[in-house]
């Protein structure tokens, strides 16, 4: 009974792993495309709806945390 | 109020560029020589083949990954893992950096081919050679990009300074 459980579990895990490198190629897809200019302010909810990455999402958690990209620059936590 | 929840997309600077350039030139010194020895000649030409087709693309995104597999041959066949993670970071460092690349040089016809270059070089066993050519292409193309930002910043600086001071808010109207 456990099986479908742990499965669905190990998913979720997989997913939580994936997310953020998803997250990272399709940023850098938008700016070898020119769909992010440098110097362009990119606000989390447009990057969220862009990226399909809601609030709770790690997606959305990878946008806030200092793991981010490295060409990506947060007025609030400075540079990484 | 809200705080400000977000990113900005780093601006292109004539500094990081030298900077992301120099140490790639440093990586790329240290892998080329163990590569060079376990490279095949199959391997020699997967290798050419990647460089001939990211020197002729006019796709930023293609050029990214044939740029990145090209470089994934040598590294591999360095067997220097850690200096293949630097590069790797500094790769994404550059992506900016890319549409500007083409922007510069619209003509494949006398696009730079210094990955080209390294290669029949390196077929040839000329390793010295073949990092000295590679290297003097290379800061060819740093070079160019580096007096356009220097333009470009000068350009926005007198922009800026064209416009009347602002007035300082603790002197009374």
């Amino acid at each position: 009974m456990r099986g479908p459980f742990v499965q669905q579990r190990r998913n979720n895990e997989q997913e939580i792993e994936k997310t953020p490198l998803l997250v990272v190629q399709k940023i850098r897809d938008a700016i070898l495309d020119e769909n992010f200019k440098p110097g362009e302010r990119l606000p989390e909810d447009q990057l969220g709806k862009m990226f399909n990455v809601s609030r709770n999402l790690p997606g959305k958690r990878f946008l806030r945390s200092k793991k981010r990209a490295r060409w990506l620059w947060s007025p609030i936590r400075g540079l990484f | 109020m809200e705080p400000y929840k977000g990113a900005i997309l780093k601006p292109l600077s004539p500094e990081e560029a030298l900077d992301i350039a120099e140490l790639r030139l440093s990586l790329i010194t240290l892998a080329v020589k163990p590569a060079h020895r376990h490279l095949s000649p199959a391997d020699f030409d997967l290798a050419y083949r990647l460089a001939k087709q990211a020197s002729r693309t006019n796709s930023a995104k293609e050029q990214f990954e044939l740029d990145r597999r090209f470089w994934d041959v040598i590294f591999e066949k360095s067997q220097r893992l850690i200096l293949w993670e630097v590069f790797r970071q500094l790769d994404e460092r550059m992506t900016r950096y890319n549409p500007l690349f083409l922007k510069l040089f619209p003509d494949q016809a006398i696009r730079p081919r210094q990955r080209e270059v390294l290669i029949e070089f390196l077929r040839k066993g000329e390793v010295d050679e073949a990092v000295r050519a590679f290297k003097k292409i290379y800061l060819e193309v740093v070079h160019r990009i580096i007096d356009h930002l220097g333009t470009v910043k000068a350009a926005v600086r007198m922009k800026g300074s064209s416009k009347p001071p602002r007035p300082h808010s603790g002197i009374a109207k």
